[in-house]
């Protein structure tokens, strides 16, 4: 959906998106990655449980929310990608103790 | 600059606070730094540039040729602020500011409140949102949103792109796509051309702009590379077969991502929350700030510098912030006024041109009605899925702004507290009501701005003893730690054998176990709390607050179940008749429990059918009146009242409301005559009391002290006992000569009669730590509430002597509903 620009050289990062391995780079937020995965929905919504993914990438719209190892509700797009991270969907209200 | 690494390297206090390090901000931190003070600037990203200079420090297109100059733009600017002596705390959040310039900060999810001498906030702008029926499909973004994942990361969309909108981004993106090798399919302009005849007569002075021939030139190389439609009235998009389809009148088509973008507005949610006074404004068709030629707002100490303050763009916003800086140096006594005046002239100047011709810009740009508000169809608050339909139907019910759409619908409650929504409530209901935009209030914000986590909160600075509370460590007999369950649990089985009887008789029907037992065991399962009111009203909120601590504390959800009814009665009698055995509690207030069980016959007792959880905080009343009121004082008005006795007039929310019972209480403590005026509900009276066609009125704080913050009412006095923390210069009543006048309105915890009481000690000791959060004691000041510290014992003796005043003022007033 996103492609990287050729020109552009940045070491890349390993962490893992619903359990599988997957490969971002250094530079990106977390939602910037998945875009470039081609992941273009993030979460589900607690009301209808409808798919939805980032709209704003600047910490507005809150469609961007997903679960960074095991604390959810983080905006993806204002969450700057480290390698190794757990990155899950977040699927309605967050769960408790997080 | 110092980079800080996180909220614990920050300073209780600094003299400058700049919340925003985009153009605005970078220029303020850049003209503050190095006098001798010490400056805090915050930003929420990584790195400086805000969103119009994203990604300036370390730009991925500086290594792309066609793209190399759109880095280049901010360069300088924040090289002077990395010059500059200041420190800088990226990744931060600013969720809380108020009057007194208390700022709590969160960074890697540890929170931390600091203090200012002097705020700039400079939050920029966010873009408008277009609520076009399918806005919410995953595939669908925001331009701004595409153009930061460009400059940010270089990144572009793949496949088949639509851009869609107006404004000066949408053709500046639009080439950028093209100067990449990645040109957009299709760029579907909606400007209304009518409006060219709104924007001709700002021609002259935007023939003067230094954007002209820039935008002359954009919108030209676009026009050779893509396929424009102009004048596009409506649209549509629906998810169909993996493509999304774009529909609008004369065509549609199947594409992989569309992009939309009509124009930015101030980001103000946290000036909102701190109080700044705001208003509409028809040309840029938002609310903005008032701010004087400085930056200064009505607060003191604190200034919007930039985009937030009304838009102008980058280069006017590095002006602004510049102004806005020197101005807080003359404040704090580096220079005097003459100084600041000759520092600030070259500023002054860059400023005005480029602002010349921003009139044109607006009137042209100014987006369609037609997607300002929302279609029946269509999404308004993306946050709680609330359609125009459901706005409209809440409208036929009486919601006469964002306001009551958020109490109705909660519409705007969600994370991102009306960002993306409120403007297009208050367009589409005041297009539907035929009214201007202008006369309808905007959606009160309040702290925390942004949500704040209860782990962030605990890790906070704070007390042992608050410490402690949140901790769940806490001495005393009379309770078991939470945190000991299971060793409690031992304890109490190994004692079973050794219950009297009154614990044998107290077994719960098909368990089998003690009520002891099953206390220590509890929650084993979902817990229901009861709401006897509607979704959005102050005691839902409070009860999502508490039941959210209380979900994470015990883990198990303890579920919030709104079953409104006869202002509260049906819900709480429901709880009367519910299984005493923890798992079934009321989140009720003082209306059903104190007032309404003397004015009509109830099916339970408020003392006898209830275990008395918790009672954590009260909110009194405020006597106010309008602000231009001769009666500056309460002797002053008392004067009045025996000078003039029966001709004044007091209004009231309603029959039999603590607003009523109060001002009842009030003539007989001071033995003065007034006409009483029952209005239906806060809203009304409050209103005739700003408009002055009443001379004061009994309110909760809750409702009036934002006006009287904003100087629109006076208060003369508070109903509580002692002075409220959040309001320390309004004096009690019952310190000008009526000794224990209290009149409070509260929402509190309770269970059916019989609930276990270590149970009910449990929930207790929870509600009390999580008020005594920093957090939350800084929301209960911001609504004029009282914290109080009670235990079940304490909050049933408060009810009682509750229960004997209202009663007593209703018996001798013989005050009836019918």
């Amino acid at each position: 959906m996103f492609r990287r620009l050729p020109e552009i050289a940045r070491a890349s990062l390993s962490f893992r998106f619903e359990g599988a391995a997957v490969e971002g780079r250094e530079g990106d937020s977390v939602a910037a990655a998945l875009l470039a995965l081609g992941h273009a929905a993030l979460r589900e919504t607690p009301v209808s449980g409808s798919a939805r993914g980032p709209y704003c990438m600047m910490g507005v719209c809150f469609d961007c929310l997903v679960t960074i190892d095991g604390v959810g509700n983080r905006q993806a797009c204002l969450v700057p990608l480290r390698a190794g991270m757990d990155v899950r969907r977040q699927r309605g209200r967050r769960e408790a103790g997080s | 600059m110092k980079r800080l690494p996180d909220v614990a390297a920050l300073r209780d206090t600094y003299d400058i606070a700049i919340i925003g390090g985009g153009p605005a901000g970078m220029a303020a931190a850049a003209e503050a730094g190095g006098r001798g003070l010490t400056v805090l600037l915050l930003d929420e990203n990584a790195g400086l540039g805000g969103q119009v200079y994203r990604g300036v420090e370390a730009s991925p297109l500086a290594a792309v040729p066609a793209l190399a100059a759109v880095p280049a733009a901010g360069r300088a600017l924040a090289a002077a602020a990395v010059a500059a002596e200041v420190e800088f705390l990226p990744g931060a959040t600013a969720w809380h500011l108020d009057g007194a310039r208390s700022l709590g900060v969160s960074a890697g999810r540890v929170a931390r409140m600091i203090t200012a001498r002097r705020v700039i906030i400079a939050t920029g702008a966010q873009e408008r949102p277009m609520p076009v029926p399918g806005w919410t499909l995953p595939g669908v973004m925001s331009v701004g949103a595409a153009q930061t994942l460009l400059k940010a990361q270089g990144l572009v969309p793949e496949g088949r792109v639509v851009i869609a909108g107006c404004g000066p981004l949408v053709w500046l993106y639009a080439a950028q796509l093209v100067a990449a090798g990645s040109p957009p399919a299709l760029l579907l302009d909606t400007t209304p051309r009518a409006n060219w005849r709104a924007a001709l007569p700002h021609l002259p002075a935007f023939l003067r702009s230094p954007y002209l021939r820039k935008g002359l030139a954009l919108v030209a190389r676009v026009r050779r590379a893509v396929r424009v439609i102009s004048g596009v009235g409506r649209l549509a998009i629906a998810a169909h077969a993996g493509t999304l389809d774009v529909t609008w009148p004369g065509g549609s088509v199947a594409t992989d991502r569309v992009l939309l973008h009509q124009g930015v507005v101030p980001q103000l949610n946290l000036a909102q929350a701190a109080g700044c006074a705001v208003a509409w404004d028809a040309a840029q068709a938002c609310f903005v700030p008032l701010t004087d030629g400085w930056g200064d707002t009505d607060l003191p100490g604190i200034a919007i510098a930039g985009d937030t303050a009304g838009i102008g763009g980058a280069e006017a916003a590095e002006a602004s912030g510049r102004l806005a800086a020197l101005e807080a140096l003359r404040a704090l006594g580096v220079f005097g006024a003459a100084a600041r005046d000759s520092a600030a002239a070259p500023h002054r100047a860059a400023q005005a041109g480029w602002l010349r011709g921003r009139a044109f810009l607006d009137a042209l740009y100014q987006p369609a009605a037609a997607f300002r508000i929302a279609a029946p169809e269509a999404i308004a608050c993306r946050c709680e899925e609330v359609t125009g339909a459901a706005l409209r139907d809440a409208m036929r019910l009486g919601a006469t702004g964002p306001n009551q759409a958020k109490a109705f619908l909660r519409c705007g409650m969600g994370p991102c507290q009306g960002r993306l929504c409120m403007l297009t409530v208050v367009e589409t209901i005041a297009a539907e009501r035929r009214v201007d935009p202008a006369t309808i209030a905007p959606l009160r914000i309040r702290p925390p701005v942004k949500p704040v986590t209860l782990a962030e909160i605990a890790a906070m600075e704070s007390t042992d003893a608050e410490r402690a509370a949140v901790e769940g460590r806490w001495s005393g007999n009379a309770q078991q730690p939470a945190t000991q369950g299971k060793e409690a649990r031992k304890m109490t089985i190994s004692r079973r054998g050794l219950a009297g009887s009154a614990l044998a008789m107290a077994a719960i029907l098909g368990t089998g176990r003690s009520a002891a037992a099953q206390a220590a065991a509890w929650p084993e399962r979902p817990v229901r709390v009861i709401l006897p009111f509607p979704p959005g009203g102050a005691t839902d909120v409070n009860a999502r607050l508490i039941a959210q601590h209380l979900q994470e504390r015990f883990g198990q959800p303890f579920t919030v179940d709104n079953r409104s009814g006869g202002a509260g009665v049906m819900g709480t009698d429901m709880l009367a008749r519910a299984t005493p055995d923890g798992y079934t509690l009321a989140m009720t207030a003082s209306g059903p429990m104190s007032i309404l069980p003397q004015l009509q016959s109830v099916p339970y007792d408020p003392i006898q059918s209830f275990a008395h959880i918790a009672l954590p905080w009260i909110t009194p009343l405020l006597l106010v009146t309008p602000a231009n009121s001769p009666t500056r004082t309460l002797p002053e008005l008392l004067e009045r009242l025996r000078r003039e006795p029966g001709r004044l007039t007091a209004c009231n929310i309603g029959v039999g409301s603590p607003s009523h019972l109060a001002a009842e209480m009030f003539a007989r403590a001071f033995d003065v005559r007034y006409e009483q005026l029952p209005h239906r509900g806060s809203a009304p009276a409050l209103t005739d009391t700003v408009a002055g066609t009443c001379d004061f009125l009994f309110d909760s704080a809750a409702s009036s002290i934002p006006l009287v913050r904003q100087g629109r009412l006076r208060a003369l006095g508070v109903t509580s006992l002692e002075q409220a923390p959040g309001m320390p210069e309004i004096p009690t009543i019952a310190s000008q000569g009526a000794p224990g006048f209290l009149a409070t309105t509260w929402s509190c915890l309770i269970a059916p009669a019989g609930t276990p009481a270590p149970i009910v000690t449990r929930i207790n000791a929870e509600v009390r730590a999580f008020t005594a959060s920093p957090a939350m004691q800084q929301r209960l000041r911001d609504q004029g509430s009282i914290p109080l510290d009670l235990s079940p014992e304490g909050f049933r003796a408060y009810l009682e002597r509750e229960i004997a005043t209202w009663g007593a003022v209703i018996r001798t007033a013989n005050i009836r509903i019918t």
